[in-house]
């Protein structure tokens, strides 16, 4: 039986509601939301609102129409700093970000002449939090930080990321791509101005599926501009959320299946979730310190990481030591730079990268030991 | 659970906002049991006791009840309709279940003329309220669409009178 060790990337397996909702949509709607008054067309629209409402009790915004629908984190992430930024603007973010966040600065470094520093961070990810006040200068415009990060693993406190910017009236956007539904989040209680996150990771949705939380009040220039449904007359996109962000016709059939997935993940709760991925954690990290030669980075602490560990065996290239444990093994694990050199750049293992095994809700004990044992024979045999 | 869900029938955009909608809904159940509490609860509203329908309007947005259906209108999108569906759904069943410590009211209000509004207003046009003339605010809180705390004048001890005046009228 393979053992799917990805969840970093995309969660697997899928709860079975999820591909039932989705056919159900296929099979037995198909309509557009938001575009026409017959009967099945409001029955989608219904089914949008649904899903906008679980998530925004699952991510604690306070109303449904303040999550936007997008098709990943990446487009979310996208939408928020380019949305937000102005020619001139200065940016702090940290040194372990995704390209998601790092390539669209990059960008805005080009086109708008922005400014990003990064806060001063240990390889194990922890943020040096008097450094990121002494830099809050009167030019910062945004905060940008990953909730997680998708190789050290270590979780950025977002409460006093958001207290310490907050304190300089800077907003915060969070990347929660590796932590929503892994992790609980509670957007207003953390006052988080904007939250990216993705359906297909944590959330246990479909790919093609995510969305942006926006506190009240925060209004961003559009991303994208087309049909809404709704004030065709208008030449321009309307004022108001989340219509304003979400032209074009919606991934419905996606969105039916992040509906089921949410209310899975709520029927378990995602403290129940977190507890499993401690608890395996724990028990990987335990089984990884008895592999000869193996080195594993973040923090040793469970509580304060993510259930994905990112490792190397000494003088083993981890492309061919994660086409090992597919090929030999069965099991699926990711190699490389994961999207985000500047993290493997803390860590020291840039350009190489290293193997990185991410669990699930649906990994067990018995997936975990075998990867371990997996692990002490590559370990003990020679290249 | 006495109201269970709503369902729309139909969205248009709204003749009297054209940036706005108007939604067409069904109730699952007949209204007229919690519309003379509703009256009770909104001085903005309109009541007919004979088919026990009512109009009134909150944040804005105006609600229409004739038995099982719900007109809504002055809203954004969609989105929005159904969290106004949600709160108001919410709303119907508080009242509901506890209508026995509620008094509800059959009579229906008179509205406050314009005029009579109007001549207790500073009449500076000064826009503070966010409308363009005293008139208009005049208009809107005779349609109990606007509240006297918009205009900051009339906080000011020299128009104290016509504020209490005011106050009385729309007690």
């Amino acid at each position: 039986m393979p053992i799917y060790l990805d969840n970093g990337a995309t969660s697997y397996p899928k709860p079975d509601e999820v591909c039932g909702a989705m056919i159900e949509y296929m099979t037995h709607n198909g309509a557009s939301p938001g575009r026409g008054n017959y009967a099945r067309a409001m029955d989608a629209d219904k089914l949008v609102y649904e899903t906008r409402k679980a998530l925004s009790k699952l991510l604690g915004a306070p109303r449904p129409g303040q999550i936007i629908f997008t098709c990943n984190a990446t487009e979310s992430i996208n939408m928020a700093l380019k949305g937000y930024l102005r020619p001139g603007d200065r940016v702090l973010t940290t040194g372990y970000e995704h390209n998601a966040v790092a390539r669209p600065l990059k960008k805005l470094e080009t086109e708008r002449g922005i400014r990003v520093e990064l806060i001063p961070c240990a390889p194990d990810g922890t943020l040096d939090l008097s450094a990121m006040r002494s830099l809050l200068d009167g030019g910062t415009r945004l905060v940008a930080a990953a909730h997680g990060s998708n190789v050290i693993g270590c979780i950025t406190p977002l409460g006093e990321v958001v207290g310490t910017a907050h304190e300089r009236g800077v907003p915060v956007l969070a990347d929660a791509a590796q932590t929503a539904g892994a992790y609980p989040i509670d957007a207003a209680a953390l006052q988080i101005d904007m939250l990216a996150f993705t359906g297909h990771k944590g959330l246990l949705g479909p790919t093609g599926t995510g969305g942006l939380y926006l506190r009240e009040g925060v209004v961003l220039s559009t991303l994208k501009e087309g049909g809404t449904g709704g004030m065709s007359l208008s030449p321009f996109p309307p004022d108001d959320p989340p219509d304003r962000y979400e032209a074009g016709t919606m991934n419905v059939a996606g969105i039916a299946g992040l509906r089921a997935a949410v209310s899975y993940l709520m029927g378990v709760g995602v403290d129940a979730v977190r507890r499993h991925e401690v608890e395996l954690t724990g028990i990987l990290l335990d089984g990884l310190d008895s592999v000869p030669g193996l080195t594993y980075y973040g923090p040793r602490d469970t509580e304060d990481r993510l259930g994905l560990v990112s490792f190397n065996i000494e003088g083993r290239d981890p492309h061919k030591v994660s086409m090992s444990l597919d090929r030999d093994y069965g099991i699926m694990v990711r190699s490389g730079l994961h999207c985000a050199p500047s993290a493997h750049r803390l860590l020291g293992t840039a350009p190489v990268g290293a193997v990185r095994a991410s669990l699930g809700y649906f990994s067990d004990r018995e997936d975990v030991e075998r990867l371990v044992r997996a692990l002490k024979e590559i370990s003990s045999r020679g290249e | 659970m006495f109201l269970q869900d709503i369902d729309v029938i139909d969205v248009d955009l709204c003749v009297q906002q054209p940036e706005k909608f108007i939604a067409h809904t069904r109730a699952s159940a007949d209204l007229s049991a919690v519309t003379p509490y509703l009256n009770a609860m909104f001085r903005t509203a309109a009541y007919n006791h004979d088919d026990r329908s009512i109009r009134f309007t909150s944040d804005r947005v105006e609600y229409t009840i004739i038995r099982e259906q719900v007109n809504i209108a002055k809203f954004a999108n969609r989105t929005e309709l159904h969290e106004l569906l949600d709160w108001f759904k919410d709303l119907v069943n508080d009242i509901y279940d506890s209508r026995g410590e509620m008094t509800p009211m059959y009579e229906c209000r008179k509205p406050v003329p314009v005029f009579f509004i109007y001549n207790l207003l500073p009449k500076t046009n000064c826009r503070m309220c966010g409308e363009k003339s005293c008139m208009v605010f005049a208009a809107l809180l005779n349609k109990l669409e606007a509240d006297i705390d918009a205009c900051p004048p009339l906080s000011e001890p020299k128009y104290a009178e016509n504020r209490h005046k005011l106050e009385v009228a729309f007690a």
